[in-house]
């Protein structure tokens, strides 16, 4: 868990995180890597390979900082 | 139960280490494999890729609950915090994922193995 920490205190290194709230991102990012892998396998199944490469990978948006993609999606979901 | 991180053991505290930074490449290579069938490979470009967007993600998520803290005046975010924070950044297909998940942690608390971290 002490990985999962550095990664929260880094956003913000006043915060304090109990351990249920630890456990909750761990099983969050672990359902993030299970499903990310899942499409990106079923493309790569489509391209008739058994290596996930990259490429596969490649549906990834650019990093944006967190603020910016709210305000993005709240724009985009008032403009709808 | 809120311990402080371990310092890097870099001189300067202000350079973050990239491995700080991103969950340990071993074990997102280990979860991908879990999740892959047993023939498939997966490149290295392909790990370190999933390393940075996972290490997004959590800082991603954990920035909304800690701004949902804020707003609350509470210094501690606790699990709530975190599901809410999936559920308002459009995560809520995790719900479901995750209680299966919590479960099964509880049955084999005493074996960490799987975890990320």
């Amino acid at each position: 868990m002490s990985h999962i920490r550095t990664i929260i205190k880094l956003e913000d290194p006043d915060l304090r995180v109990s351990k249920d709230a630890l456990m909750a991102v761990n099983t969050a990012a672990e359902t993030f890597v299970e499903q990310f892998v899942q499409e990106a396998y079923t493309c790569c199944a489509e391209d008739r390979k058994k290596c996930l490469s990259y490429d596969h990978l490649d549906f990834v948006p650019e990093r944006v900082k967190a603020e910016d993609a709210l305000r993005e999606r709240s724009a985009a979901g008032k403009g709808g | 139960m809120e311990d402080s991180i371990g310092g890097s053991s870099s001189n300067d505290n202000n350079i973050i280490k990239e491995q700080d930074r991103l969950l340990p490449i071993a074990n997102v290579g280990r979860l991908m494999k879990q999740i892959l069938p047993q023939n498939a490979k997966i490149s290295k470009e392909a790990k370190e890729t999933m390393q940075e967007c996972v290490s997004e993600f959590i800082s991603f998520v954990t920035s909304e609950a800690s701004e949902k803290c804020r707003k609350e005046r509470r210094k501690t975010v606790n699990g709530d915090d975190i599901c809410w924070a999936l559920a308002t950044l459009g995560f809520d297909d995790y719900a479901e994922p995750m209680r299966r998940k919590s479960r099964t942690k509880i049955q084999e608390a005493s074996t960490n193995q799987n975890d990320l971290c």
